[in-house]
């Protein structure tokens, strides 16, 4: 068999525009996503009633059942409570769910592993539970635990690609398409490979050169 | 047509589960022993054959699992024109392609958390290099690599539903199956996320109670088989 | 200003401190010495709700610490706490760490509480550390940032616990000049400590806890030079 790149090229511009949807639905999943996750270490971790074991199971289901089934359960289960989203709403809504309960563990891990001396310090000035958190915690928890919210991204833009599944237009879905178009299924799934390949690459270069300006004050601290 | 959901359709997705079990335990075997194998590579004196198991690590976790089970789908007929593989065999080669290149992060990463003091030990009584890792290496490392294999072995339980795109009925598969005799995919599908669940979460309990047992704890964040970061520098 | 009367803390079943009656007047400087467990670190925690109090009361610029009702922030913002391990916030510049509680829990214009915290760092000597990091710092610049941090919230009262037992000897002394500076300007201090040379010459009073009660107190003079018990003799001939 001969490999023939050259049929690919009028697609070029499509792949770009499918790509840049991947990447944001992967930066909204994240963003979203991760706050949420915070939220959910918070009632997980606190003291109101019920907040706690409602947390917990949230983060377990979600982490132990595929990111499929619950794309499934989202687009073609809601329709069914009268709930309509296109493609890339639920392929968002599942990557973001799926995500805060990764960011969850992830963020437990990192206030765990704050020394308890700065939130002592924190409250021997006078600030309140909320403040302590935003102004004391947040950030040496957050630097714990950079390396694994990064690779999170990274595994999220690849997971992204499951969305195609259901049609979501993104990079996977476009590379379906070509290659029904063109049977160059070799080359077309090379480029995609290679595409992904490049973009997590970067990612996470970018993800070093990032900590290191965003935690400058400091190396990680292991507890 | 439809009908409701009934034993039947919780029988098919029983037997759905029963095939994702078989597909997890035959890929992750064969990922295992070939892990291993690159995981050796990955830590020998060779220089060929670390940059081998590194370009090998680092492409497969560079790029989604879809693109895998797509080039073994439609890639294995390319290639052998003559060769009719089944539906089962291209998932366990799709998924066994993927577990190498995580049991090779694991087994490098174990291998490398022996204490350096063993190897020196090992050295100082003239043991070979085989030797070395036969007797005092490897049975260490082995230990070590429990708590992230079993993270990962929940991993590639979620991650093999995948496989659904090429047609093979395993649990995922199983349930659109139903979901389309039934019209009724909540029902569906959280039953089969049930079956995930049940079976990840058993496969979890396993995992602790042997952290419990020997006391081999994994690292803090590497407990849901979430690979250290990617590392590009050090190829 | 201080008074604690019959204080009680247990954690479990484990009776830490059993029965302190204590007073500490205006502008005056405690030292309190006693074996590792005492309850040293314990009692100090006390006084600005750190700890959860079992029984007895504290008050303190008579706020009920000991009444749940208090709002115990109020009390905190005029009681300036001191660590053993400063316990500086790692990702704030020095100026940063300084401003952080006046802004936040006092609501003080940025510039203003940027204006006080320099003069503040410039009073422990460390104008020309403003913008470094707590990391770049060494145990007793880190120490003297802990102290301008507390201060900054215009505390009444001073507790310190043990704050030059983490640092090397040869730095002990620039923190202990900046808390007798302190004291000579008059601020009420408690100081959990175990140099002598300090309390001597600095404190008051001195008090000696063993196994969560007051065994001793006096003038520092008497309590190191004659002391009246046997347990604070023999403290006093391990750690002289
Ligand atoms: N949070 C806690 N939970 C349980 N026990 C505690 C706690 N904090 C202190 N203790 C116990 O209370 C006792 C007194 O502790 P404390 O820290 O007050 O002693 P100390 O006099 O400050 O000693 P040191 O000189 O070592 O600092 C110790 O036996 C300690 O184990
Ligand atoms: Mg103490």
């Amino acid at each position: 068999m001969t490999f023939y790149f050259g049929d690919l090229l009028p697609f070029s511009s499509q792949l770009a525009a499918a790509l840049w949807v991947s990447i944001y639905i992967t930066l909204i999943a994240m963003a979203v996503g991760s706050g949420f996750g915070v939220l959910l270490y918070l009632g997980k971790a606190g003291t109101l009633p019920v907040v706690p074991q409602v947390s917990s199971a949230y983060i377990e289901v979600f982490r132990n059942t595929p990111l499929l089934v619950q794309l499934y359960l989202i687009y073609f289960g809601l329709p069914e409570l009268g709930v309509n989203l296109n493609p890339t709403w639920a392929g968002i809504v599942a990557l973001t769910l799926n995500n805060a309960a990764y960011t969850a563990e992830i963020y437990r891990a990192g206030f765990e592993s704050v020394p308890g001396g700065l939130v002592e310090a924190g409250r021997a000035l006078g600030m309140r539970g909320s403040q302590v958190f935003r102004h004391v915690v947040f950030m040496p928890a957050t630097r714990n635990v950079f390396p694994a919210l990064t690779n999170q991204f990274i595994l999220l833009f690849l997971a992204s690609s499951i969305a195609s599944i259901i049609g979501l237009p993104e990079l996977m879905n476009s590379i379906l398409n070509i290659n029904s178009e063109t049977y160059r299924t070799f080359e077309i799934l090379a480029v995609g490979g290679l595409l992904y390949f490049v973009v997590s690459g970067v990612f996470a270069l970018g993800s070093k050169a990032m900590e290191s300006y965003l935690f400058r004050w400091g190396v990680r601290s292991r507890a | 047509m439809l009908r409701s959901f009934g034993w039947q359709d919780l029988e098919a997705l029983l037997r759905g589960a029963l095939w994702t079990l078989a597909l997890c335990v035959t890929s992750g075997i064969l990922g295992t022993v070939l892990g291993l194998a690159l995981g050796l590579a990955a830590t020998s004196p060779s220089r060929v054959a670390r940059w081998v198991a590194y370009v090998y690590v680092y492409v497969v976790r560079g790029i989604p699992l879809l693109i895998i089970v797509f080039f073994a789908y439609f890639g294995i007929p390319l290639v052998f024109p003559g060769v009719a593989l089944s539906a089962f065999a291209t998932a366990v080669i799709a998924l066994t392609v993927f577990s190498v290149a995580y049991m090779t992060e694991i087994f490098r990463g174990s291998i490398n958390a022996v204490p350096q003091g063993q190897l020196e030990a090992a050295e100082a009584l003239g043991l070979s290099y085989a030797l070395k890792y036969r007797y005092v290496v490897l049975p260490q490392a082995m230990r070590i690599a429990v708590p992230p294999g079993i993270g990962f072995l929940i991993a590639l339980i979620k991650d093999s539903s995948l496989v659904t795109v090429i047609g093979f009925v395993e649990l995922t598969h199983a349930g659109t199956i139903v979901s389309n005799l039934t019209a009724n995919p909540i029902l569906t599908y959280s039953v089969v996320a049930a079956f995930y669940f049940v079976i990840c979460y058993a496969v979890s309990r396993l995992g602790r109670w042997y952290e419990r047992r020997t006391g081999v704890r994994s690292e803090p964040l590497g407990t849901d088989a979430q690979p250290a970061t990617l590392q590009l520098e050090g190829v | 200003m201080i008074v604690v009367k019959d204080l009680h803390k247990k954690f479990g079943s484990n009776e830490v401190l059993r029965g302190i009656d204590c007073e500490v007047a205006e502008k005056e400087v405690v030292c309190l010495i006693g074996p590792s467990g005492s309850g040293k670190s314990t009692f100090l925690r006390c006084l600005n709700g750190l700890e959860t109090i079992t029984s007895g009361t504290v008050s303190v610029n008579s706020h009920m610490v000991s009444d749940s009702r208090t709002d115990i922030n109020v009390v905190r913002r005029q009681v300036g706490m001191v660590f053993q391990h400063f316990n500086l916030f790692p990702h704030l510049r020095v100026v940063d760490n300084v401003t952080l509680a006046p802004t936040k829990v006092s609501r003080v214009p940025r510039e203003q509480a940027r204006q006080k915290a320099l003069a503040l760092l410039d009073k422990v000597g460390l104008a020309d550390k403003t913008h470094a990091y707590p990391g770049s710092l060494s145990g007793g610049q880190q120490q003297r940032v802990a102290i301008a941090r507390a201060l900054a919230m215009d505390p009444t009262v001073m507790l310190f616990d043990e704050p030059t037992s983490a640092l090397d000897p040869e730095i002990v002394g620039e923190v202990l000049t900046v808390m007798q500076t302190l004291a000579r300007e008059g601020m009420t201090m408690v100081v959990v400590t175990h140099e002598m040379g300090f309390a001597r010459e600095v404190a008051d009073r001195a008090i000696f806890m063993d196994g969560g009660v007051v065994v001793e107190e006096g003038p520092p003079a008497q309590v190191f030079g004659a002391p009246r018990h046997e347990r604070t003799s023999n403290f006093l001939s391990k750690v002289l």
